[in-house]
């Protein structure tokens, strides 16, 4: 896209960073300890998250069944790449302002690139939080 | 009734005109150029040395595809133009347009013809609701091409127009010179090319259509041919009806929607212009109507929205465990977090329909795979039903929103003011509307059905059988109200009875809800002059308090309300009076050029003579377009037993015979005949016997009983 500048770079202690990465890879290894997820059934295919700063994961689906594998890169094949800040990854798996992974990606702040039609069937059932909220009036 | 703008589409993109092929997008204007919720092309206007041209004809024929045949103006009444003009214009990826030039006279015309074009960028619901931009736009010049584009932080929209005639690029629009010479012709070709930042973006991508290859036809339309091939093929008496189905086929094809996470897979958007989206009340709906004639809209529709299920408590997106989606949106204002359609949950019937839709699916194609596919989406949306729809605790499914954002009224009459009482007052929230009982009653039945035949779940169908007889009974307790004899349009808030006459009762029959005794008041209600028309059921009786002939929920007449009430009706055996209903609602029809539109007047047949225009109805609108079906398949009888098709027709005279031939489904293909038995020459309305008379009668009568 045309005259598209960058966005703002924040910037942390080190500390905060350990933090942030630290939430990060946990995310992933809870993902991957999910193993199963049934609303990924029929969905076969790859996804790449690409965090700026900390690092990569690859996440596979399998007709229902997830697997994490991290630090690959780009040796492995991936469907789809997700690239984004940290700080945004982190806002999106927390629901912050109920932002999730569509919504991000639709503003922009998250670049989806590869197939997008496994991205959308996708990234809505990995990647989302639950948030606050009562279900009773 | 012809329409004064011009709309064709192809998936969620659309092109609204006016007649002579011109956006002018305004407050009071809704047309343009809109994909993805967004409008790309507010401005699009022809003009020739400064002039608008006049409109001579306009051809739509295709839904993807329009012709605008102008001449210039000649300042006065006359039309006597030795130039004549064509625009002939395509949709898909943005779209193509053609500008032709024809001078009949002897002598060479010299001109200039200026296509102005501007982009406002706004989101549908920006549109609707008159509200101003966040981000800022830009325009520029790129060599032979004019770019229109917005930004909102990293969010960008754009639109791409190039010409293959060289043309005078400003940022404001396209100018060209031209000369024709004598009984000669000047043409160029125009691409508007749509792109999207984000989730969206797939490159800037040329329109479908082009004009250098004049073999060359929209994807949309081979799959046309082959949609129109694999339907039914129906021959009858009645021109009219002939045209009706003719017209609906092609309108639910395109009314088709890709949706990106399940390939492949066609599912019906709401309507046009303003529903071009996922919807899950809307596709479910359509979806079933459209069974008989298209069952792999109903795959495609049940995969898609059992990926959406909701799977955790957010209030923004009224999201509960186990329900079913209620829209989905792609704008601006659903990016930033301004509107929760991403996607919003706020249906109260969607879980209960997605169930239902689930059991006919499979009683129709026999597709015991898809079944067990979705078993886990429909536990949750059992578990969704028993739990968290019940908000107040009182057993029966209600609903109020959370959030400011989310919708007020969350069943199919969603306007503020639909749930009123008799006196015109409203109800308070939470209410609980009575068809969406019926519609989770007759989903504990259906899946009673699939745990024990498919999920080999005997447990969970004892279980469900055992609720579903209890909500049925304690249903006909609390909301009959034995003073009017119908029951209740809801409970409120307040454990109050909602005590309007609606065609709410008529989705209880359908349903099967309604106790045997209680189901010809029922229908004596359906066919008084009160609710019936002439041309159908009005949403709300005439006398009740909030009556409105043209209120969207309190008295129009609705097509596909009507669709479900006459198969209500054939459900309990009242084969004429789902004729009758069947017969207004077509009857109406060819006053909308054989397009039912999502709801028109309530004003009675005798005195208008001709269906009243409901203003800002959506047209196409799909559970209108898929009407016609569904009331063919109540004229004819057809229902699955096992893998045989019953075929039991009840079709008025004035039809005479219906022949559809090649029905898909389990058994392969099969036919069905029926003719013209049922005499509607016979009064048509019923009258309400005195409450007293009526109890003593429901005690004696032999009402006939539920079909199934």
């Amino acid at each position: 896209m045309s005259n598209q500048n960058p966005p703002d770079v924040p910037r942390h202690t080190a500390e905060e960073t350990a933090n942030v990465n630290q939430e990060i890879a946990q995310f992933f290894r809870q993902a991957g300890d999910m193993r199963s997820q049934p609303r990924l059934h029929g969905i076969t295919g790859v996804c790449r998250f690409d965090l700026t700063g900390v690092g990569s994961w690859s996440v596979a689906a399998n007709d229902g069944e997830i697997t994490v594998i991290e630090g690959a890169g780009n040796a492995l094949h991936a469907d789809c790449v997700v690239a984004c800040g940290a700080e945004d990854f982190l806002r999106i798996t927390h629901g912050e302002n109920h932002l999730n992974l569509i919504t991000a990606a639709m503003q922009g702040l998250v670049s989806v690139t590869g197939d997008h039609v496994f991205a959308m069937a996708f990234l809505g059932n990995v990647v989302a939080a639950p948030v606050a909220a009562s279900h009773r009036l | 009734m012809a329409s004064k703008t011009v709309s064709i589409l192809e998936g969620n993109t659309f092109v609204v005109s006016d007649r002579a092929g011109n956006i002018e997008a305004s407050a009071t204007d809704t047309g343009g150029l809109f994909a993805w919720d967004t409008r790309f092309l507010s401005r699009w206007v022809l003009t020739l040395d400064g002039v608008k041209p006049n409109v001579l004809s306009t051809d739509d024929l295709h839904y993807f595809s329009a012709q605008f045949f102008l001449v210039p103006g000649t300042g006065t009444v006359y039309v006597d133009a030795d130039l004549s003009i064509i625009r002939k214009r395509a949709v898909g990826n943005g779209f193509h347009e053609d500008v032709i030039v024809l001078n009949h006279s002897d002598k060479p015309a010299d001109h200039e013809l200026r296509l102005e074009a501007a982009s406002d960028f706004a989101d549908l619901f920006e549109v609707k609701d008159a509200l101003a931009k966040k981000g800022e736009h830009y325009s520029q010049v790129e060599g032979d091409r004019l770019m229109l584009g917005y930004r909102r932080e990293a969010f960008t929209r754009e639109t791409w127009l190039t010409s293959s005639v060289p043309a005078e690029m400003d940022e404001h629009g396209l100018t060209y010179h031209i000369h024709v010479e004598p009984h000669g012709q000047w043409s160029t070709g125009i691409d508007v090319a749509i792109r999207q930042s984000g989730l969206l973006d797939t490159g800037l991508e040329a329109p479908t259509y082009h004009s250098a290859d004049e073999q060359a036809r929209p994807l949309m339309q081979m799959g046309l041919d082959e949609w129109l091939d694999a339907a039914p093929k129906l021959t009858t008496d009645s021109e009219t009806l002939t045209r009706i189905y003719k017209r609906s086929l092609v309108d639910l094809a395109a009314l088709r929607f890709y949706p990106r996470a399940v390939p492949g897979a066609a599912i019906p958007a709401a309507g046009l212009p303003w529903f071009m989206t996922v919807f899950g009340r809307d596709s479910l709906i359509t979806s079933y109507q459209a069974l008989p004639f298209a069952p792999e809209m109903a795959s495609a529709t049940l995969r898609t929205l059992a990926g959406r299920q909701g799977r955790y408590f957010d209030d923004f997106r009224d999201e509960e465990p186990g329900r079913i989606m209620h829209e989905q949106r792609y704008g601006e204002m659903t990016a930033f977090l301004e509107r929760p359609h991403s996607p919003y949950y706020g249906s109260a019937d969607a879980t209960q329909l997605f169930l239902v839709l689930l059991d006919e699916y499979e009683r129709w194609t026999g597709d015991a795979d898809l079944v067990r596919k979705l078993e886990p989406a429909a536990l949750a949306a059992l578990e969704w039903i028993n739990t968290y729809a019940d908000h107040n605790g009182d057993g029966y499914i209600d609903y109020q929103r959370k959030q400011e954002t989310g919708l007020e009224n969350q069943c199919w009459k969603d306007s503020w003011n639909s749930i009123l009482f008799a006196d015109g007052t409203l109800s308070k929230l939470p209410r609980a509307t009575c068809e969406i009982q019926g519609y989770a009653y007759d989903a504990k039945v259906r899946c009673a059905r699939l745990a024990r035949e498919i999920w080999g779940n005997r447990e969970l169908a004892d279980r469900l059988e055992k609720e579903a007889i209890e909500l049925k009974l304690r249903f006909n307790r609390d909301y009959w109200l034995p003073d009017r004899q119908f029951f209740a349009l809801a409970i409120d808030g307040d454990g109050r009875k909602v005590d309007s006459l609606t065609s709410n009762i008529g989705h209880l029959l359908w349903s099967g809800i309604v106790d045997d005794d209680k189901a010809e008041m029922c229908v004596n209600h359906l066919m008084s002059d009160n609710l019936f028309s002439g041309w159908g059921v009005r949403t709300m009786a005439e006398g009740e308090g909030g009556y409105n002939p043209i209120g969207y929920h309190v008295g129009t007449v609705w097509p596909f309300d009507n669709s479900f009430i006459a198969m209500g009706l054939r459900r309990y055996g009242y084969r004429e009076e789902a004729a009758r209903v069947a017969m207004g609602i077509l009857d109406a029809a060819p006053y909308f050029e054989y397009r039912l539109p999502e709801a028109f007047g309530g004003y009675t047949r005798e005195s208008t003579k001709y269906p009243v225009e409901y203003p800002t109805a959506c047209s196409p609108q799909a559970w209108s377009t898929g009407a016609p079906l569904l009331f063919l398949r109540t004229l004819l009888g057809l229902d699955p037993i096992g893998d045989r098709l019953l075929v039991d027709p009840a079709i008025p005279l004035g039809i005479g015979s219906i022949q559809l031939v090649d029905i898909p489904g389990r058994w392969g293909r099969v036919d069905a005949f029926g003719r013209g038995r049922v005499d509607l020459s016979k009064a048509a309305s019923r009258r309400i016997a005195p409450a007293g008379v009526r109890a003593a009668r429901a005690n004696v009568s032999a009402t006939p009983g539920s079909a199934r």
